[in-house]
């Protein structure tokens, strides 16, 4: 069996939390990481296919995180009101906590007891729209339009698996990256949100389809970028894929009764 | 420095607005309605913790419904069917 390839782990508490929490869960290792369109589209518009059943795990991972982190966030702006400020909506996080813990309980019990709840996706203004644009543009080669209310509830989909993202920042911003400039902005907010991966089979963004990775490196960042099937052969090669189904995509999303 | 939601990250109105590509107005709607958590600095401008923003969304949207949606357009259509049509536009 092959080595497992030493993999960059980041804890949510390396990355901040200037206040302990209640909770106090970390560390615990989280892998974040960016999915660029040509993995997002496939994921979202197919139903099925491993693409979706690793959008699961994202959604899963996005759950159990945000429960974690929602009750960090709390903390953090009950320390930043102070006397002055005031909090509002602070039933609504508690709500979101709860939610979302409901909702990762729910999945847990239909994911095969191994599946890692631990990967999670972050990204970007620029992301978001970039998927938006080519999930209109490629609409009608699928023999199906996509009109401008359909791509923004795809969107609503990427952006509701996404539990992270860098400061906003221009497209023009990103540096001169990869051979497309299309593409800098997506290694970009990689590299700003402080991602472990950047998902990608874009042959713009890693060019070596024997190695299937490609690091990136800008000021004092740097990402390394996988395909999906380098992902899946080097960190994934344990999970059972065939007993996570695509609609289970349903059930991170499902109202659930209080 | 990276700045990811796990920061926690207080985003002005405007910020957020951009994140979720809808008007600034929208995101005041939601502060009124208290549909996302919000911090009021004694300046009286607002500032909106990322992480719950995102999570929000789901409270603003029926995403299962939409999903259910979306997949039921999608019946048929295989991942490779997406990645072929993908590559035909590059």
């Amino acid at each position: 069996m092959r080595d497992r390839p030493a993999f960059p782990r980041t804890t949510c508490d390396a990355r901040s939390t200037r206040v302990p929490s209640r909770s106090a869960p970390y560390p615990r290792a989280v892998p974040l990481v960016v999915v660029d369109t040509s993995i997002s589209l496939p994921a979202t518009l197919s139903p099925t296919g491993l693409t979706r059943k690793f959008w699961v795990l994202l959604a899963y991972g996005a759950l159990a995180y945000r429960e974690e982190h929602l009750r960090l966030e709390l903390d953090a702006i009950e320390a930043e009101a102070g006397d002055d400020g005031a909090i509002g909506g602070r039933d609504a996080i508690e709500s979101l906590i709860g939610v979302a813990a409901r909702r990762r309980a729910a999945l847990a019990e239909l994911l095969p007891p191994d599946a890692p709840a631990g990967w999670v996706a972050a990204g970007s203004g620029y992301l978001f729209d970039e998927y938006e644009r080519k999930a209109i543009d490629v609409g009608p080669r699928l023999g199906r339009a996509i009109d401008r209310e359909e791509a923004a509830r795809l969107r609503r989909q990427l952006q509701a698996i996404c539990v992270a993202g860098p400061e906003p920042f221009a497209p023009t911003d990103a540096p001169a990256l990869t051979r497309d400039p299309a593409d800098d902005p997506i290694v970009y907010t990689a590299l700003r949100v402080g991602a472990d991966l950047l998902i990608s089979d874009d042959r713009d963004i890693v060019p070596d389809r024997d190695a299937g990775t490609q690091p990136y490196q800008h000021a004092d960042s740097s990402i390394l970028a996988i395909t999906f099937g380098q992902l899946v052969d080097e960190h994934l090669h344990d999970v059972d894929w065939s007993a996570i189904h695509g609609d289970l995509l349903f059930e991170a999303h499902r109202q659930l009764p209080d | 420095m990276p700045r990811t939601a796990a920061a926690p990250e207080l985003l002005t109105v405007a910020q957020a607005a951009s994140l979720l590509k809808v008007s600034d107005k929208t995101i005041r709607r939601w502060i009124d309605a208290e549909q996302i958590p919000f911090l009021r600095l004694p300046s009286g401008s607002y500032r909106i913790p990322q992480g719950a923003l995102l999570a929000s969304l789901g409270g603003t949207y029926d995403l299962a419904a939409e999903l259910a949606a979306l997949d039921a357009r999608s019946a048929g259509i295989s991942e490779d069917d997406v990645r072929r049509a993908l590559d035909e536009g590059s």
